[in-house]
């Protein structure tokens, strides 16, 4: 089989997007790829589309009469066979049709291939930008092309054109790539209500997201300080028809071309669950494609593995969300022993109650978490409930109740509320406990990776001390980007592609199942 | 003649039918009805199967689908909608809406006289509808919503003349009619109280006529609720808004509840 480059298309992005946080330590956003659609004539982005899906893509930049290359990036399981120069063959064409002069780039010094193609295609070290990479410090080396009209690049232009015939007989061997579950090509239609966002997502292959979708009803709950079941339900029903068109559409197919459903079954609120799974049966009957029924946090633990497709079993995960809070040791896919979780509040809901006392506003851990950044976090000794208790449990109830206590008190002395520090100090109290557990569970198990997600994983504090704590230990820890960490329908398609590859499908009287467990 | 199949999970029974409907009327292939209370979800699809097996059709054969909005139990309503939209898009066949309660009243369909539905909109409260049924013609006399039961008995005992009762939420308010209506209220046998498959598809049929079946596009379509969520419920009320009702059913994300 054989790939062909061609222009990138809009439907394109959700691939490309998914591929850049695969590919690169400080990916570009969609939004950024967006930006870069919308800058017109002085762009050329190029896809490398195949059987597999989109194997990787290249952009050029023209500016004042030369050009720049912006990101290239080869999927893992395709590198080593022209995919490569194949994009850089169709960005020197572009350059030779444009006229223009040179061509430059910045790559790393530790990527030994990369350096060796663009070598190999006529580029040179011409200097150094230290320091260019902010998430190793590396130094970037910046390389230029002598005139493209020269004989020399010429003739590097033609050797090229000779490695890039690799795309003519590419072998993808889909099992060797990391992916989990069925080495199947499916495309997945994945749907998620089971709280207060509306999405869905088509998936290739249980790996290759063609796109997502998340309608967010964040503005009509906010007033009321949290999730008013009752009115989550109601805008599922609203939005859910436009969701599902608006992601086979994005991903740039018809529902005829998928090939497998999935959606959330539980745990969430009975009445949003009931919306998604009564619809995707009704899809399921008119289409007549099986229906895998997805555990929601089975999806929270596969959205990191969307973001690091190389994370395998055994590793323990902190799932910490609005409605969860709960660590997970995972032997291996599919077996899953909850190790402890919240006796009251999750999480989410502590950052939201106590938001609301300080009048934050919903959601309360963006809130907080701005400004607990200007605080002290030593300021106010809130209590750490259970942290030094033999179990894996959490109690967030008791820390609630003392911030809310504290709040009253110093009002009713005359004071002024010092709000950073009393953010800073809340979110000092909950993290302690977390990473205090987390590291417990780590130790129990001698897991050497540890993951963690749910809406609440997106507090930057939170992410560090985690950080921090397992780097200390020697342990691999993955934290998903945050577009991942907040509810959405890739990591169902991506769980939902693994449980399909078991054979695990819903009958027509499946139920949703708002208490279901992970074990 | 386009084949229709039409649900409605709006009260404790799970209704289904299966018809041709044609400007003459409703050429009826098959219908389940079955008792199902706060099981909607279990048994709607389950008995579109046997209602396709048993009628001999399949669900590809189907080129349109109607589905009761309710007003009833939220939950149920919007199982049945969630459903009917999954199914029409799938399918991309048109999805078309009825009034639960009309087709309640569908089934007095050939009396002459006052027809009173009332659903059980639970909270001590009923979702009332009133119709006038002459020959074959049934003509809505009140528009949706929700009331104290006492409330509505009062008023439907002032009409003057006997209106023939029937709704699920008889099986708890019957005595409240009996009590204010005294010898004007009739009540229907309670086999008459829910739709039926056929009746979703009579109902349809009478839009259909009228040319009021709406574009059939199944992202549009929203249950019938009457009610907002409590907590803007609550909120009204603090606020002493009184504004119209918002079609889809949710206020709207501004501070006091804006009106989409």
């Amino acid at each position: 089989m054989s790939a062909r480059i061609r222009p990138l298309a809009e439907s394109d992005l959700g691939r490309v997007v998914a591929l850049e946080r695969a590919t690169f330590p400080s990916p570009w956003t969609r939004g950024m790829f967006i930006d870069e659609m919308l800058q017109g004539s002085s762009r050329a982005w190029f896809v490398a589309d195949s059987p597999w899906g989109i194997l990787g893509y290249a952009g050029l930049m023209e500016v004042e009469g030369e050009g720049h290359i912006l990101n290239l990036a080869v999927r893992a399981d395709a590198r080593g066979q022209g995919v490569g120069s194949a994009l850089l063959a169709a960005v020197l064409a572009e350059a030779l049709r444009r006229n223009l002069e040179r061509l430059t780039l910045e790559v790393r010094p530790s990527n030994a291939a990369a350096r060796a193609m663009y070598e190999a295609a006529g580029f040179s070290e011409e200097g150094r930008r230290p320091g260019y990479y902010a998430d190793s410090g590396e130094d970037a080396l910046v390389m230029w092309t002598g005139p493209l009209a020269s004989e020399p690049m010429q003739a590097a232009i033609a050797r090229v054109g000779e490695r890039a015939a690799g795309i003519e007989r590419l072998a993808i061997d889909r099992d060797g790539s990391g992916l989990v579950g069925s080495p199947s090509d499916d495309v997945i239609l994945a749907i998620e209500t089971s709280c207060d966002e509306t999405a869905a997502a088509v998936m290739r292959g249980g790996r290759d997201l063609l796109s997502s979708v998340v309608a967010s009803q964040i503005d009509f709950h906010a007033r009321f300080g949290g999730v008013v079941p009752e009115i989550a339900s109601r805008k599922h029903v609203e939005a859910i028809s436009g969701v599902v068109d608006e992601a086979l559409s994005l991903a740039g197919i018809r529902i005829e071309d998928v090939t497998a459903l999935a959606v959330t079954y539980g745990p969430g609120l009975v009445g949003a669950l009931v919306v998604g799974v009564s619809y995707a049966k009704g899809l399921a009957l008119a289409t007549g494609l099986p229906l895998v029924g997805v555990n929601h946090l089975e999806g929270h633990l596969f959205a990191n593995v969307l973001a690091e497709p190389d994370i395998e079993p055994p590793f323990v995960a902190l799932l910490v969300s609005g409605g969860h809070t709960s660590l997970v040791h995972v032997p291996a896919w599919g077996e899953y022993h909850t190790m402890g979780s919240t006796l009251d509040d999750a999480a989410g809901e502590a950052f939201d109650k106590v938001a609301k006392a300080l009048g934050l506003g919903y959601p309360g851990g963006p809130a907080i978490s701005r400004l607990a950044a200007e605080g002290d976090p030593a300021a106010i000794p809130f209590p750490r409930a259970m942290i030094n208790t033999a179990d894996l449990d959490f109690s967030l109830s008791g820390l609630k109740t003392a911030v809310v206590t504290y709040i009253r008190k110093e009002q009713a002395a005359g004071r002024d509320l010092d709000l950073p520090d009393i953010a800073a100090s809340f979110q000092a109290a909950v993290i302690d406990v977390q990473v205090s557990k987390a590291v417990r569970a780590v130790v129990e198990t001698r897991a050497r990776t540890f993951l963690i997600g749910g809406g609440v994983s997106a507090n930057p504090a939170l992410r560090a001390a985690l950080a921090k704590a397992m780097d200390a230990r020697g342990v691999r820890i993955s934290v998903p980007p945050l577009d991942l960490c907040t509810d959405n329908a890739a990591m169902i398609a991506a769980a939902g592609h693994f449980r399909l590859g078991r054979g695990e499908t819903l009958g027509p009287s499946a139920e949703a199942v708002p208490d279901l467990r992970l074990d | 003649m386009k084949l229709t199949l039409a649900f409605d999970t709006s009260t404790e029974e799970v209704a289904t039918g299966l018809g041709k409907i044609g400007t003459r009327g409703v050429h009826l292939l098959g219908e389940t009805n079955i008792d199902v209370p706060r099981a909607s979800l279990t048994h709607l699809f389950p008995a579109i199967t046997r209602l396709l097996q048993s009628a001999d059709r399949a669900i590809g054969d189907v080129d349109a689908i109607v589905v009761g909005r309710g007003p009833g139990s939220f939950t149920g309503v919007r199982i049945g909608v969630s459903a009917a939209k999954g199914i029409a898009q799938g399918r991309g066949v048109p999805l078309f809406g009825v009034n639960t309660l009309d087709a309640v009243a569908e089934r007095f369909s050939g009396r002459q006289g006052l027809v009173g539905v009332i659903g059980d909109a639970m909270r001590r409260e009923v979702y009332p509808a009133l119709y006038r049924l002459s020959g074959h013609t049934i003509e809505r006399l009140t528009g949706d919503a929700v009331a104290s039961p006492s409330v509505v008995a009062a008023e439907w005992a002032a009409l003057g003349e006997p209106v023939l009762l029937s709704g699920n939420a008889l099986r708890k308010y019957a005595d409240v009619f009996a009590g204010a209506m005294g010898d004007r209220a009739v009540f229907a046998p309670e086999v008459l109280w829910t739709p039926t498959g056929e009746s979703l598809l009579m109902v349809a049929w009478r839009s259909y006529v009228r040319d009021e079946l709406g574009d059939g596009d199944p992202g549009t379509l929203l249950p019938v609720y009457t009610r907002l969520s409590d907590a803007e419920e609550a909120e009204r009320v603090r606020d002493g808004s009184s504004g119209p009702w918002p079609r889809s059913g949710v206020a709207g994300p501004g501070p006091t509840g804006g009106v989409l």
